[in-house]
């Protein structure tokens, strides 16, 4: 298990957990993380030079689901290994540079920690064997990157920025989940080996109907996955996160945002060659996107004014290079230029890291210190260097110079180079910069197919012909001429007087007569306009009002249910609902108004003894208006609980069952009632747990008891007593009557779906912590996700006495052990429930609560202490381990699980 | 001072506020705007031109509409990322977490040291 392989993947991970460890001894914890990279970084080289052919080194079990088996793996051939050497090589340059850039930064140590955390999450995806492996890397430098940028969490700014970067990406990732499922319909595996084995075995692969065209299942697969890359890549239409991500320290830009994390959907196209040369379509997709990207973004650049934003764009543009690469079956030089793409533009990031430390943080070029490149010769060569890089200059693998010729009349008086240790990377790097695309494509051959050994698929290139590989430098050199004839300072350079004088009167002549009247009054301000005016109508129809949306939904719902069941199901059904949910609001508010005694109360809870609890907990301890929570609870709960006792005794009386077991009643209902009458029951049992679930429309009581209830009555509630639905939903509607499960699947999903986005919505719009909860829970259904929330929720509020989130802002700087456990059980809770809307709602909840600046009068807040952090620690380890190593907890469940999914086999036929 | 004199001078004095509450937001984004100094000095002389070839307009009407346009001008083409000084709220170095210097620390208790 302990191999070099092992040690490699894991050694930064390592590092960073006994590095934060020793926290108070900061020499010594900066030493042992980049000690722990720098072995990381010779230890993929060592298997870079020393690889002779693809293997794969086993460290665990992961999971078995039917057929299905995941492994913990690391999978080593020339694609992973050059992937590896540039992640190590650059996260130690950077880790070298963090240490003098971030001297002066308290969290300087954290930030160390986090960079080799993020390294760690990158290295496993790059050795994974598998989609799952790879997607569990993909999430965790997603989780790294949003840390990262926002890790100055005072800064508003930052947060926000962090905020949108996760959320952008999770869109992004939600793609890539989908085409991971696309993958698995029709490889039936995800392990990358198998699925390049049955392509090379030729077999054919089915096609589906999408708006009535038959389109390949893989072109469909290809085109989710490389959504999925847009998002990570930022490429255009998910690109926005890129720039907002600069708000992150400088060293964490040249890592992330340039060097590897947003190189991974390059990556993943050149991992998945095989399955894309499947699908022309989906290559012609990603030539498309890749060459707007690369244009949009460097137009982008020319205008901005941020020096760190000027080669966010860059670097935007340069993926779509790559993506043009991948889009022409080129994988290969995709990764070629990914590799010297790193090398210079992590240079030029540390290197503009420089120029703002020496700048006194000033990063607006128009604002820098006048011709500061004599104070900084240095950094100045470097910038040169990795600008003629990024332009393909010969023998070297910009813009940014205009920084140093600036024209601003300031004068800063402090101006310096940097400290050796912010020096020694950029050298490092510069000399990559300079001769990486020698030693990679005439020492190692990188171009030629013989090199990557099979881990990619490479085409036999023909020569292109001297003029047309000069074709970019022509072309170049004749764009910078003509736009020095713009500017009429041709005659610097001895250009003939008379053309400077006839180009510059002519775009004189573009600019002011053509340009306003065509360009900018059509063409811009024509669809500024349009979008301008559907903007204005559109948003009328978001009133803000969660009774709105819910009938747009239900009308969704309405129409899905029309397309598959017919007309008259659809009748049944929508007339049966909202009059069940009137009759009980109705109950509810009629037995509130006239304030029921507790003797009443008591007569109805003896009943249903496991309400009573609960009912009492609420009314007693709770606090607003906790008589009022409570007999919503309870009429709400007890109502359904009494529709159970019904159903269940006309179950027991029309089965005829030998016993009263589930199997016995089951096979009783299935031979002796009509199917008629099963719908029925099901549809009692159905309404009774959607109650107790809670599912929307029936969910209203859950709210209130969760905001009146005290934390005990929380805990229970999230942990425990909702999950008694899912429970009841399993034994009773699946198990006694199949054949109607089996009916109402479709409907039950779609109802799902709408309540999952329907309460993700609200938890959004949500001002108090544990409403926020209360629907989360609503919108999840994953029990230790919701636990470990109420666990969370009980150390919140014993501390800080308010559950107003605006009240506790800024809690990361008063209560650091509690916020980080908030931070770990968001992000456990922001996994899979809706994607998107989850990673929102719990962010929103770590920016509002957790980030940010404590306000005034706030330093009464006390951090747990440790017997408490151990408990959250413990979860929290509970939490990663069922992530991590969920075999033993599926395999239990196993048994149990398919022996109430056997009644459902047997229908399959006439249900699936 | 008749009360509709004292209504005119309201309205003048308030008017005067605006246009300087304008002008100065107006230069600062023209200074945003301008990459170059040298620029930026034509632009603002332009716009100080534009100014003050009203500045002898009497009818408060004609007033309240010319600076309604002008604020609309404004808002039209304010520029979407406006120059902020590093260490000023919204800047880039703005509530960052520098170690204080040596020699200053937090007082937790202030004003109530004596009773520890």
């Amino acid at each position: 298990m302990f191999s070099v392989e092992f040690l490699c993947v894991t050694l930064p991970l390592i590092g960073a957990i006994i590095g934060q460890a020793m926290g108070r001894s900061r020499l010594l914890s900066a030493g042992i993380i980049s000690s722990c990279v720098f072995c990381s970084a010779v230890l993929s080289w060592y298997l870079f030079l020393t690889l002779q052919q693809r293997y794969s080194v086993g460290v665990m079990p992961w999971f078995q689901i039917g057929d299905m088996a995941i492994a913990w793996s690391i999978c080593i051939d020339k694609l992973s290994a050059i992937m590896l050497v540039v992640v190590t090589t650059v996260s130690l340059m950077v880790h070298l540079y963090s240490i003098g850039y971030m001297s002066g930064d308290s969290g300087g140590i954290r930030f160390l920690a986090y960079l080799s955390v993020f390294t760690f999450f990158m290295m496993v995806l790059v050795t994974s064997g598998n989609f799952v492996q790879l997607f569990f890397g993909w999430e965790g430098v997603g989780l790294c990157s949003y840390l990262l940028i926002g890790f100055w969490f005072k800064k508003d700014a930052a947060n926000r920025s962090a905020m949108k970067a996760f959320v952008v990406n999770r869109v992004g990732d939600l793609f890539f989940l989908c085409g991971m499922l696309a993958i698995f319909y029709v490889f039936r595996s995800l392990s990358f080996d198998e699925i390049f084995e049955q392509i090379s075995n030729g077999e054919g692969f089915g096609t589906v109907s999408v708006l009535g065209y038959q389109t390949q299942i893989v072109s469909i697969a290809c085109i989710l996955l490389f959504l999925g890359c847009m998002g990570k890549s930022a490429q255009l239409g998910l690109h926005t996160w890129l720039p907002d991500a600069m708000e992150g320290p400088t060293p964490a830009s040249a890592l992330i945002h340039a060097a590897t994390m947003v190189t991974a959907g390059v990556f993943l196209i050149a991992r998945c060659s095989p399955i894309f040369e499947l699908s022309q379509a989906a290559l012609d997709v990603v030539l498309v996107i890749g060459l707007a990207t690369c244009l949009v973004a460097a137009l982008v650049a020319i205008v901005q004014e941020d020096i760190k934003k000027i080669i966010a764009y860059s670097t935007c543009s340069q993926l779509g290079y790559m993506f043009v690469a991948c889009g022409t079956a080129n994988y290969h030089l995709a990764i070629f230029h990914l590799a010297t793409h790193a090398l210079f533009k992590s240079l030029l990031f540390l290197a503009a890291g420089n120029v703002i430390h020496s700048n006194a943080g000033e990063q607006r070029i128009t604002h820098m210190s006048k011709n500061c490149w004599r104070d900084i010769p240095l950094t100045y060569a470097l910038m040169w260097i990795g600008s003629l890089s990024l332009m393909g200059v010969f023998p070297f693998a910009g813009l940014m110079l205009k920084v140093f010729h600036n024209p601003s009349t300031k004068r800063i008086s402090s101006i310096h180079e940097s400290s050796g240790i912010m020096l020694f990377p950029l050298l490092v790097l510069a000399v990559g910069a300079v001769v990486s695309g020698m030693l990679l494509k005439s020492f190692w051959g990188i171009t030629g197919s013989e090199f990557w050994g099979g881990s990619l698929k490479v085409h036999a290139h023909e020569d292109i012909g001297l003029l047309l590989s000069l074709l970019p430098a022509i072309l170049g050199v004749a764009g910078a001429l003509l736009y020095l004839a713009y500017h009429n300072r041709l005659r610097v350079i001895a250009f003939p007087d008379k053309l400077a004088r006839l180009v510059h009167t002519n775009s004189h002549d573009l600019s002011g007569r053509c340009r306003p009247k065509v360009i900018d009054y059509f063409l811009l301000g024509g669809i500024t306009e349009a979008v301008s005016t559907c903007a204005r109508y559109s948003v009328k129809v978001q009133s803000g009002r969660a009774f709105d949306y819910a009938l747009v939904m239900l009308s969704g719902v309405a129409t899905t249910l029309l397309v598959v069941y017919g007309f008259d199901t659809v009748i049944l059904l929508m007339i049966l609902i909202p009059a069940l949910g009137s009759c009980l609001a109705a109950f509810s508010r009629g037995a509130m108004s006239r304030a029921v005694g507790p003797a009443r109360g008591c007569h109805a809870g003896s009943v249903l003894s496991s309400l009573v609890p609960m009912f009492f907990m609420i009314g007693f301890w709770g606090h607003g208006d906790k008589v009022g929570a409570a007999f919503k609870f309870l009429i709400y709960t007890a109502t359904a609980s009494v529709g159970f006792l019904a159903a269940v005794a006309c179950i027991d009386a029309v089965a005829n069952a030998t016993s009263s077991s589930f199997d016995d009643t089951a096979v009783g209902l299935a031979t002796n009632v009509h199917f008629h009458w099963q719908v029925y029951f099901w549809i009692l049992c159905f309404i009774v747990f959607a109650v107790k679930l809670p599912v929307v429309p029936c969910h209203t009581w859950l709210p209130s008891a969760h905001v009146q209830a005290p934390t005990a009555g929380s805990v229970l509630l999230a942990g425990l007593l909702i999950k008694l639905g899912g429970y009841g939903l399993l034994r009773f509607c699946i198990q006694m009557l199949p054949t109607a499960s089996a009916h109402f699947a479709k409907f039950v999903i779609c109802l799902s779906a709408v309540s999952l986005i329907y309460a993700s919505l609200t938890a959004f719009a949500q001002r108090n912590m544990k409403m926020l909860v209360a629907y989360s829970s609503v919108a999840h259904m994953s029990f230790v996700a919701a636990g470990m929330f109420s666990l969370n929720e009980a150390g919140m509020l014993g501390r800080t006495g308010t559950m107003e989130m605006s009240e506790c802002s800024g809690l990361a700087s008063k209560m650091p052990r509690l916020s980080a456990m908030i931070v770990f059980f968001s992000m456990a809770s922001a996994g899979i429930p809706g994607m998107v809307l989850s990673a929102a709602y719990m962010l929103r909840l770590c920016k509002e609560v957790v980030w940010g600046s404590a306000p005034a009068g706030s330093g009464k807040f006390d951090d747990i202490n440790i017997g408490e952090f151990a408990i959250l620690a413990a979860l929290a380890i509970l939490v990663l381990v069922l992530g991590v190593f969920p075999a033993p907890l599926l395999t239990m469940l196993k048994p149990a699980v398919e022996h109430l999914l056997v009644p459902l086999h047997k229908l399959q036929p006439s249900w699936g | 001072m008749s009360v509709s004199t004292a209504a005119y001078l309201a309205r003048r004095a308030a008017q005067k506020e605006r246009v300087q509450i304008l002008y100065r937001r107006a230069l600062r984004d023209t200074l945003t705007w301008a990459v170059h100094r040298h620029l930026f000095y034509q632009d603002a002389s332009n716009l100080r031109e534009k100014f003050d070839a009203n500045k002898h307009v009497e009818d408060l009407d004609a007033i309240d509409r010319m600076i309604a346009e002008g604020e609309a001008q404004y808002n039209k083409w304010r520029h979407p990322d406006p120059y902020i000084v590093p260490w000023a709220p919204g800047g880039s170095k703005f509530t960052r977490n520098p170690t204080p210097p040596s020699g200053i620390e937090i007082v937790y208790n202030y004003g109530r040291e004596d009773n520890d």
